[in-house]
């Protein structure tokens, strides 16, 4: 008893304080170090200049010529899209937010950015620079905001040809370059096509441009491969846009309908117009590839409803893989062995020319490119 | 200046020593997602919180070492992403830099500090692709989609440049703390032995 009692005297702060330290260590790693992003962003503040003067600064005539051409062709294109009855999800409200820090961590391509869910940014919400789409925020202060960059190497996200449709994903090669993995064999691609994010990637809405083909590789196994240079000058960005996520909003909606009602219960707002073969046909497969694509076992595919499902409304997503935003990609395996090293160098702001996206079919239901690392 | 702070209370000096330590590590924290001009290389910034284990180790116990690493490690996992953990890389570099010190091989001085750093940044960012590397199979969370080519080419980049920025700033971080925590050692040390001597 003695023998015990002597080592607290001895001990006992040392105890006391050790526990302390690993307590606030667990609390700051719970709270995912708000504190320390909050505190880190108060500091910055002064640094960085209101992104509001950055947008509303005046281009050149030519600039100006082109921004005018953009509006009267958006106008444009709601009228036929009225006149379609085609419903758009993508709502254009968007929060201009500055760049106040990079990753905290080698590992991990990610920027913080000054706002966070008092401007009403939430995990999930697309990021995008000039140029592109840029990353995804994964964790939300109460103002700052993690950004997840498409550059990571954990970030997938399913992309197409804008051009051909020809469909692939990319993964993260760090710096300004991804590497574009073909779901076809024979992909119809050039060098300098424009590649948008495709209608079947969960995390992003389609027709995002993310980037423009540097260079093909044909002979890569187990599909083609291709460098893209990213379109936003991803190493130094200083602002960007947040704007809300339709597809995480939908899995939200959904994953509550199934909750509310019985599991198997039908999704009555949207609809599937494309049959699968019509879908395939589009993207200009080749018929072989389509056998091949159908003919893959029922855990790879990407749900693509049958004939008679597409009339009805398509499955409820599974809550789980739909409802967790900051995780990309739960089953994907890589299977390319070996890997060019990662590019570095940096690129210039104006070199790929973003263009506006085209109207794309509803997808025929929200699966995920991304998961299936296969394809 | 620093003899004010030798005039208080060792209980006062005590409290402002632990105010200090703990003030430097948030520090570090806050220089961790900056990307100021001449502390980045390669895209990749110095490891900051293992300049500062390595600095609080050399002259403590390798549990006292293990436990700021771990404790440190578990504060950058919530700045990042926790899995893989920063924790086991941290502490094995804090219990290690610990061991290194007692046996005396390696004189105390800018140029040993700077030695130590750039082998335990090496030695970190090894443990970490290890880490990435034994995840690989499991195929469950965000770290599967690094294939094994990645992860070792990353490596290489990373370790070589945090080793080499992490070397450079180390005297910057670890001659105003180690100054710090020999003051209060030479005022509380001695009282301390007294306050034995008389108990005996």
């Amino acid at each position: 008893m003695y023998a015990l009692r002597r080592w607290w005297d001895r001990n006992g702060v040392k105890l006391g304080l050790i526990s302390l330290a690993v307590g606030s260590a667990l609390l700051l790693r719970q709270t995912q170090g708000a504190l320390v992003f909050e505190t880190y962003r108060w500091l910055t503040q002064p640094f960085f200049r209101d992104p509001a003067q950055l947008t509303t600064q005046a281009g050149t005539p030519r600039e100006r010529e082109l921004e005018q051409r953009l509006v009267e062709l958006e106008s444009q294109n709601q009228e036929l899209q009225k006149l379609l009855k085609y419903v758009d999800k993508r709502s254009d409200k968007g929060v201009t937010a500055p760049v106040i820090g990079r990753s905290s961590d080698h590992w991990w391509q990610e920027i913080i950015l000054s706002r966070g869910s008092d401007d009403g940014i939430q995990p999930g919400f697309i990021v995008s620079g000039i140029g592109g789409v840029v990353g995804r925020v994964v964790e939300v202060t109460s103002h700052t905001s993690r950004v997840l960059l498409i550059s990571d190497p954990s970030s997938k996200v399913g992309v197409t040809v804008s051009r051909s449709r020809n469909m692939g994903y990319i993964r993260g090669q760090s710096a300004n370059r991804v590497i574009m993995v073909f779901v076809d064999k024979v992909p119809d691609v050039r060098k300098g096509d424009v590649i948008t994010t495709s209608s079947l990637s969960r995390l992003f809405p389609s027709g995002l441009p993310v980037g423009v083909v540097e260079s093909i590789s044909f002979n890569k196994s187990p599909a083609p491969e291709a460098v893209i240079e990213l379109s936003a000058p991803i190493s130094h960005l200083e602002w960007v846009i947040v704007s809300p996520n339709p597809k995480v909003a939908e899995a939200k909606a959904a994953e509550e309908k199934a909750d509310a009602q019985e599991p198997e219960a039908p999704k009555g707002s949207e609809t599937a117009p494309a049959t699968p073969q019509n879908q395939l046909t589009e993207y200009n497969l080749p018929q072989e590839s389509i056998q091949q694509f159908q003919n893959r076992p029922e855990a790879e595919l990407p749900a693509i409803p049958s004939p008679e499902q597409s009339a009805a409304p398509p499955p409820t997503p599974k809550p789980e893989t739909e409802a967790t935003p900051s995780i990309v990609a739960p089953e994907a395996t890589s299977s390319t062995p070996s890997d060019p090293p990662p590019a570095e160098d940096p690129v210039p702001a104006e070199t790929a020319p973003a263009l506006p996206a085209p109207i794309e079919a509803v997808p025929p239901s929200p699966t995920a490119l991304e998961g299936s690392g296969n394809l | 200046m620093i003899n004010n702070f030798t005039k208080l209370e060792p209980r006062t000096l005590q409290t402002v020593n632990w105010a200090v330590t703990v003030g430097s590590v948030f520090v570090c924290l806050l220089i961790l997602p900056m990307r100021l001009p001449g502390m980045e290389l390669l895209s990749v910034s110095p490891n900051w919180l293992l300049i500062w284990v390595v600095a609080w180790s050399v002259k403590r116990t390798g549990f006292e070492g293990a436990i700021a690493g771990l404790v440190l490690g578990l504060i950058q996992d919530g700045m990042t992403y926790p899995d893989p953990t920063h924790a086991i890389s941290l502490a094995i570099v804090g219990f290690l830099t610990a061991r290194l010190q007692k046996q005396r091989y390696i004189r105390e001085d800018f140029i040993s500090i700077s030695l130590i750093v750039f082998g335990m940044a090496i030695l970190a960012a090894t443990v970490t692709a290890i880490q990435f590397s034994w995840h690989n199979p499991a195929a469950s969370t965000e770290m599967a989609n690094r294939t094994l080519g990645e992860i070792w080419t990353n490596h290489q980049r990373i370790a070589l440049s945090s080793a080499i920025l992490s070397s450079l700033w180390a005297p910057a971080l670890y001659y105003p703390l180690n100054r710090w925590w020999e003051m209060v050692e030479t005022v509380v040390q001695p009282q301390q032995n007294t306050l034995k001597n008389q108990s005996f």
